[in-house]
């Protein structure tokens, strides 16, 4: 959490306004992505896992040291490339917290900046996972009317996709920013 | 966070998760908790269908497979409840709803956190919802709907579930919607 750190140029503050917080995504949470990549590739393959060892012909043993041999290469593969891909990919995400509004940036290949008033949120979801629980990062989702609960629902294979970023994914403290959140959309309520 | 009041279902030692914080000007008016029978009610039920389904199983397939019907009635009827009933009670006592005199705050805390708050003056709409077991045991899901979370998803997941009294629960919350909402907003 940091209010240092340059703009990107296709954000532009207004004259009074003023950054009070500049977040980041975590890279740790790279790898719950990849675990979950892993997970649903799992899960995907089973069924045709299942059909090939059941139609391969002995000997089996030899066929099953070489499958299982190119499925940890490959995952090794995927991985290495999704840790390196990933240091870029999350380098380019950043979230601005000013007096006025929340700035959602994501800068990787394409460009995505979603710029919310804290007057226009009307829910504030925060949720984490049990590796983001040991190691204090989470996601915060706020809420509007353009920007509805789909997008926040806490299991991976039912939330609804989107081409934009749309919550401040990953950050570090997340209990301490929902909190500094409500905060900004109360004072914002009454002012 | 000492400033407390009785409200339907709260009970005089509910603790407040370290992971929600209060503000200092915010009076904590209701804690509530989920009971443990809303969940018994939804596994028990699970448990039905799969009982059904194995009964069926059980007609459908040639006699010389049989056997499996053994081993799988083991599990599912043996082995599966305990862990279901008891991963159940954690599960519950995972949940926790604060509600203030400024917004409604829905935490779980059950192997990962799920946190929703939402202010009273953005609250359009309120759905009680209680089930034939809700009804005898006088629990149910109170929903607070706003215009960014809709149905289904503000009444299914994200939502005050499972709690005692549940019209008084929402008769609270409406009269914090009402005095907090301006007069032409008012549903």
């Amino acid at each position: 959490m940091t209010v240092e750190g340059t703009v990107p140029p296709q954000v532009s503050l207004l004259p009074d306004e003023k950054i009070i917080m500049r977040l980041q995504r975590r890279y740790a949470s790279i790898f719950t992505s990849i675990l979950s990549l892993i997970a649903t590739a799992i899960l995907l393959s089973f069924g045709s896992i299942i059909r090939t060892f059941v139609q391969y012909t002995p000997p089996i043993e030899a066929f099953f040291w070489i499958f299982l041999s190119i499925i940890i290469i490959g995952f090794a593969f995927v991985f290495t490339v999704m840790a390196l891909v990933g240091y870029f990919y999350v380098q380019g995400h950043c979230y601005i917290l000013t007096n006025r509004r929340i700035i959602i940036y994501r800068k990787f290949i394409t460009i995505s900046v979603r710029e919310i008033a804290y007057s226009e949120i009307t829910d504030l979801i925060l949720n984490q996972g049990p590796i983001a629980r040991i190691l204090n990062y989470g996601s915060i989702t706020p809420l509007s009317p353009g920007i509805r609960g789909f997008y926040a629902v806490p299991y991976p294979y039912m939330r609804r996709a989107t081409y934009s970023r749309v919550e401040l994914k990953d950050v570090s403290q997340p209990s301490k920013v929902i909190n500094e959140l409500l905060t900004l959309v109360r004072f914002h309520k009454s002012a | 966070m000492s400033e407390k009041s009785m409200g339907p279902s709260e009970g005089p030692h509910i603790a407040i998760p370290r992971e929600i914080v209060i503000e200092p000007n915010e009076k904590i008016l209701m804690v509530l908790e989920r009971t443990y029978i809303s969940f018994v009610t939804i596994a028990t039920v699970g448990l039905l269908v799969i009982a059904g389904a194995l009964l069926i199983l059980n007609f459908a397939i040639p006699k010389e497979n049989q056997w499996i019907m053994l081993p799988l009635a083991v599990f599912f009827f043996v082995i599966l409840p305990p862990i279901l009933y008891g991963l159940g009670y954690v599960y519950v006592k995972g949940h926790r709803y604060i509600i203030t005199n400024e917004r409604i705050i829905m935490f779980r805390k059950f192997i990962g956190i799920l946190l929703r708050t939402v202010t009273h003056d953005k609250i359009t709409d309120l759905i009680v919802n209680q089930g034939p077991i809700g009804r005898i045991c006088n629990y149910g899901r109170v929903s607070p709907i706003t215009a960014g979370m809709i149905m289904p998803m503000g009444a299914a997941i994200f939502s005050i579930s499972g709690v005692r009294n549940p019209y008084e629960v929402r008769d609270s919350i409406a009269k914090l919607v009402k005095t907090k909402q301006p007069e032409g907003q008012q549903n």
